[in-house]
């Protein structure tokens, strides 16, 4: 690829796949500098491997992938950080982007998302958010396409329970909520 | 065929669902993403100190004026004429990554920037005011007149051709830039009246207005324009 395809190429990838990315990184950073410094090491790695790009309808998938590590090295590094300053755990938590929903419903359901194994959640934030196939998480995650499939199953069957346990305080906040909205 | 009801609960769980790629847009800009071609080894502690001042600079205040409540003006990707007149964004140096300032537009933009970034003169060329290019969102960018500058190409972006695309709609974009700057947490129904008002007054009659985001009662309004599409948004943001 010579440099000024190369560039083009790149600017178009840029123009048409950095809202994806950003709200890729939104739904799982909460902190908006964390999601710029991402987002900015996500499309360096993609320009410095811009020979290994794959054609366009995989393009995305690829750059998802990138992104993924991206943040899974960051959370690493974070939680190495917050051991050494034996920060609270909670705090990680502390978000500066708007939800635009803080209802006691979204807590209590996201406090029952969180028992669930990280990788089953991660399967299923993949499923429903970026409502990606499983060929495309299987690129993601490094894994086989049959063994997303299986994992997917058990994530939700896993999720089914979880709910199913913590029904009474999904319930109870779903009340509290419409008397306070009252 | 019933819902998956997982789908609904990811959904809650989504902080993203109720940012529309308008006010993705106005939070971040894909320049410095494009400026990582044009500069093939970067010093990655000077680029992300530099995007740091950027973020500064230009995102705090861009995210001010969302929050505030001010209107947010979403133009499509464009190299044609120019589309946002309601701001412009001065550098400080001949490149995206360097200090920038988001400031209303002003019709004498080099000028303006020249004065508030006090830009020296580095060329010998009194006439070199500096230059003037279109960032990916279709509003101008002014940089200061440099020797080494390699034209608005060399940063991945448009020259300035000097046309303003619609005066009709850029007179409307900064009247309800100024009406949402007045009124910080109308309902959506109010806005979208004083909207209509408006743009009947400015002949834009056959543009559409919706609304979207919260419904609730307490959500503020703020407002997202689609030049290209004629189209205006107002958002309710639950406070």
């Amino acid at each position: 690829m010579s440099d000024a395809t190369g560039v083009a190429e790149y600017t178009r990838l840029v123009n048409e796949h950095s809202r994806s990315i950003y709200r890729y990184v939104m739904r799982r950073l909460s902190d908006r500098s964390s999601c710029e410094d991402v987002v900015s090491e996500t499309f360096l790695i993609a320009w410095r491997r811009r020979d290994q790009l794959p054609s366009r309808d995989r393009e995305l998938a690829w750059l998802y992938a990138i992104a993924f590590r991206v943040i899974s090295n960051q959370r690493r590094s974070r939680d190495r950080r917050n051991r050494l300053t034996v920060r609270m755990a909670l705090e990680r938590d502390g978000s500066d982007i708007e939800t635009n929903d803080d209802s006691l419903e979204v807590e209590s359901i996201m406090n029952v998302v969180k028992y669930l194994r990280s990788d089953e959640r991660v399967l299923l934030e993949h499923v429903y958010w970026e409502r990606l196939t499983y060929r495309e998480i299987a690129v993601i995650l490094g894994v086989s396409e049959n063994a997303v499939g299986i994992r997917i199953n058990r994530a939700k069957r896993n999720l089914k329970l979880l709910l199913d346990e913590n029904s009474d305080s999904v319930r109870l906040s779903r009340i509290i909520d419409e008397e306070v909205e009252g | 065929m019933s819902r998956d009801p997982f789908e609904q609960l990811f959904e809650s769980l989504d902080r993203t669902r109720q940012i529309t790629d308008a006010q993705i847009d106005e939070l971040f800009s894909v320049e410095p993403l494009i400026a990582i071609a044009h500069d093939p080894d970067p010093q990655r502690s000077a680029s992300r100190s530099g995007r740091r001042l950027w973020r500064r600079g230009t995102v705090v205040a861009t995210v001010a004026v969302v929050l505030i409540g001010s209107a947010a003006a979403a133009i499509s990707l464009s190299s044609g004429p120019v589309e946002s007149v309601t701001s412009m964004t001065c550098y400080q140096h001949d490149s995206l990554s360097s200090t920038a300032n988001v400031v209303s537009y002003d019709s004498k933009p080099l000028a303006f920037c020249s004065q508030l970034l006090h830009w020296p003169n580095s060329t010998k060329d009194p006439h070199d005011k500096g230059s003037l290019c279109l960032l990916s969102n279709g509003s101008i960018a002014a940089f200061p007149p440099s020797r080494k500058f390699g034209g608005c190409k060399s940063l991945g972006l448009e020259a300035f051709n000097g046309r303003i695309a619609n005066s009709d709609a850029a007179r409307f974009q900064i009247q309800a830039q100024n009406y949402f700057s007045h009124h910080l947490c109308d309902s959506r129904v109010t806005a979208r009246g004083a909207i209509l008002r408006l743009l009947g007054a400015d002949g834009l009659t056959e543009w559409r207005v919706r609304l979207t985001g919260s419904s609730s009662p307490t959500a503020c309004a703020t407002l997202a324009i689609l030049t290209s599409s004629q189209e205006v948004e107002i958002v309710g943001i639950r406070r």
